[in-house]
């Protein structure tokens, strides 16, 4: 008895320091955000605030229109893309698993051949802007990301579960192949769609390159790239004044206080999000190990 | 009926396959109707949209072409011209520079259109703004690619001190003409502190003093001196001039006269410093001065600056190419750019609407060339980037007199004998990142005497010498050899 409670009590310690590895960096960032940007050059980041001030917080609510609209893109391109992608992947999964699919072999090869060979950035940016011409639309972020590889091997694996018999049953039964598709393959893969879904979810709220090179409309740039450009604009500025004379033009002086909050409001959803769909995950991955 | 299905799906699939065939093709070119499109790395501006009409609305009164201007964020600009010259994308004039959009990449690349003697020939105001000699600066094989934007390009080593440190200390800016100079006043802050200054010297601010100039790049060690009309290259770290900054700081810090942390180029925490220094003592050793600096500083950190010059304004080749605009290769209406350009560089009312904005909207005018920019409907970009900031308002806190300083400045500057050269280091690629990571690694510590001047210099020469810098001094010097010639 002795023994299982020292060993929990060893787990638990390295489990709880393993944990505030994660969570202190994060609670620095809050802290900065909350902090006097004055202070913070003088004595540094920490665990509390350093003169504890909202000014940072008042500057990017005085001006919200910039990240109001960017939550708004971010938000739908993350629920257009991510129901599109599902649809699509699971959809291609679904036919490749299917054991009597006439032409598996050659869609499978297909969708492998594109995770080993690309076309480059030059070619696909000559693709999306010349001849799609989607430069400057959301269509440029969703559909680049539409499908992937791995992903749609990843549902194949999870749809070869099924067994045919239950196929042909619900065909005798009368099903058509939507009705198969829909309602009688998708439920038995739940695991395996909840998890690609986030992936795809996590992928598109991260997106931030793609809107770089595409968008130049300041109304549809997403967080993300939003951060990003906070962040580059800084080093830029010290670069120009560095090699450039004239007077210092109006530089995004992104002091680190800004930086940081804009941190916590394009990551902050996301993560106030996931505790309460954590639920469902678990229940989903264990939910099918039990064989009633 | 499902075969039906089937025939439909294949046929629709094909169908949007040679949908998306079908789309390519028309190829769209920059406007149908005479529009000129400039890219510029200035970033969307909030009143961006009332400005830009009123700009196209002036050009096509003027010239009868549409003027529509990309403002690319700053930190992407970089990467999207690179995807956009790749791609052949159709613009017309954008931004260049030699630390941003490569100038000299970009011309071997053939992206940019020879200008020279279009100018000459329509565009003779834009062409008479510099004289010959400068236009030498930006050429490239004898051809000119890109229009400098009229600043400040000489470099001006100067001395910035707090007024009342200086009080406090009892001496005067014009006791210091150099580094070792500030030795009395170091120990007069100690002294009366007690405590040592932090003192930013970095070996980039120090370079001209010393009469060296690095000719290819500041992080490759290849320099002349610049009083050496014949050229002689030599690594600039092994020189007495390096040897002596170095012990003059390495004994300031053994003698306690400096603070022991390194302090880091970074705008943000050299400010720091700067700001708990106006109460420690400390003062400024910039790049270069310019006109108006103290007086911005003085605004910054709320106590008056006064600045003392230490050489003469000197003038290279990276500092007319610092801020340039160039015209695309591919452009259909180079003629309509070099007249949208000239007319940007002579026109005081549109250079001022594209930097400042509309009168009245986005400013108030509070003298005959001085405004006021409002706190609501902001614009502002950098003067800079767009053309001959000549013609540019002041801003309250920048003196009446910017200009003219400027100007005198760079007319009195002394031109740098490698004026014109640039130095073709392309083959030597891995020796140029070898030297590159070894003097990042040395030099922070040599130039700020944190490091031990003693053993670490020995060891900085012994590497530098490993990373090749023997060979790129010997390129170099072949090159520059040519290039006189001509």
């Amino acid at each position: 008895m002795k023994k299982q409670k020292l060993s929990n009590a060893v787990i638990i310690l390295i489990l709880s320091v393993a944990a505030l590895c994660f969570v202190l960096p994060f609670v620095i960032v809050i802290s900065t955000s909350l902090s006097n940007e004055k202070q913070i050059l003088i004595e540094g980041c920490g665990l509390l605030p350093r003169d504890f001030d909202l000014s940072t917080y008042k500057y990017i609510f005085d001006n919200p229109i910039q990240i109001i609209n960017a939550y708004k893109t971010t938000i739908i391109v993350t629920v257009i893309g991510t129901a599109l992608s599902m649809l699509f992947q699971s959809g291609i999964a679904y036919c490749i698993a299917r054991p009597d699919f006439l032409w598996k072999r050659q869609l499978s090869f297909f969708v492998y051949f594109t995770m080993l060979f690309s076309g480059g950035l030059v070619p696909s940016y000559i693709l999306i802007t010349q001849f799609l011409h989607l430069k400057d639309t959301i269509w440029a972020i969703i559909l680049p990301m539409l499908c992937g590889g791995w992903n749609i091997f990843l549902l194949r694996t999870h749809f070869q579960t099924m067994p045919f018999s239950l196929i042909e049953a619900a065909k005798i039964d009368g099903g058509g192949e939507y009705f198969i598709f829909f309602k009688i393959a998708m439920p038995i893969v739940k695991t395996g769609i909840a998890t690609v879904t986030l992936f795809v979810m996590m992928g598109y709220w991260n997106e931030w390159y793609l809107s770089m090179l595409y968008i130049s409309k300041d109304e549809i740039v997403t967080l993300q790239y939003l951060l990003t450009r906070m962040l580059n604009d800084v080093s830029f500025m010290n670069k120009a004044n560095e090699v450039v004379g004239g007077s210092a033009g109006v530089g995004s002086s992104s002091t680190i206080p800004l930086r940081m909050a804009t941190c916590i409001l394009a990551a902050g959803p996301m993560l106030l999000g996931f505790p309460f769909v954590q639920k469902y995950f678990v229940k989903g991955v264990t939910v099918g190990s039990v064989k009633g | 009926m499902k075969k039906t299905v089937r025939i439909l799906a294949a046929v629709l699939a094909i169908g949007m396959a040679a949908a998306c065939t079908g789309c390519g093709g028309g190829n769209s070119a920059g406007g149908d109707s005479k529009e000129v499109v400039w890219c510029l790395p200035v970033g969307t501006s909030q009143d961006e949209a009332a400005v830009h009409e009123k700009v196209n609305e002036y050009v096509k009164e003027k010239l009868g072409v549409d003027l529509r201007i990309d403002t690319i964020d700053s930190g992407s600009y970089e990467q999207k011209m690179q995807m956009m010259n790749a791609s052949n994308e159709d613009y017309d004039i954008c931004f260049t520079s030699n630390w941003l959009n490569n100038y000299y990449t970009n011309i071997e690349n053939d992206i940019f259109l020879p200008i020279g003697e279009l100018m000459k020939k329509e565009t003779p105001a834009l062409y008479g703004l510099f004289n010959e000699k400068m236009w030498d600066g930006v050429k490239v094989d004898g051809e000119i690619y890109g229009i400098m934007n009229q600043q400040i390009f000489a470099w001006a080593p100067a001395l910035l001190f707090p007024e009342k440190n200086l009080e406090a200390t009892g001496f005067t800016i014009d006791d210091f003409s150099d580094l070792k100079d500030l030795t009395p006043y170091l120990e007069k802050v100690v002294e009366l502190t007690g405590k040592p200054v932090r003192v930013p010297t970095t070996w980039k601010a120090h370079t001209l003093k010393a009469g060296i100039e690095h000719i290819a790049g500041d992080d490759v060690p290849v320099g002349i001196y610049t009083a050496d009309t014949g050229l002689k290259v030599f690594n600039v770290f092994e020189s007495p001039e390096f040897k002596d900054y170095a012990k003059l700081v390495y004994d300031w810090r053994i003698a306690g006269l400096q603070h022991e942390d390194i302090i880091f180029k970074d705008g943000n925490e050299v400010k720091a410093t700067i700001d708990s220094a106006v109460t420690e003592f400390a003062f400024e050793y910039p790049n270069t001065d310019k006109p108006g600096y103290a007086e911005s500083l003085t605004e910054e950190y709320g106590t008056t600056m006064v600045v003392k010059r230490i050489a003469k304004p000197y003038l290279t080749s990276s500092g007319v190419t610092a801020t340039l605009q160039a015209i695309n290769s591919n452009s259909e209406k180079p003629i309509d750019a070099l007249k949208v350009l000239e007319l940007v560089n002579t026109d005081k009312y549109l250079y001022n609407l594209l930097v400042y904005g509309i009168e009245g909207r986005n400013y108030t005018k509070i003298g005959e060339n001085k405004i006021e920019k409002s706190k609501d409907n902001v614009y502002g970009v950098s003067d800079w980037a767009m053309g001959n900031t000549f013609l540019g308002y002041t801003t309250e806190n920048v003196p009446d007199n910017v200009h003219e300083q400027t100007h005198e400045i760079n007319s009195t500057a002394e031109f740098s004998p490698a004026y014109g050269f640039v130095a073709d280091l392309s083959e030597f690629g891995v020796q140029v990142s070898n030297c590159k990571s070894v003097i990042s690694e040395y030099l922070s510590g040599l130039e700020q005497g944190v490091a031990d001047y003693n053993t670490v210099y020995e060891q900085f020469v012994q590497k530098l010498k490993a990373a090749g810098a023997d060979i790129l001094v010997e390129e170099v010097q072949k090159q520059i050899d040519e290039w006189k010639k001509n």
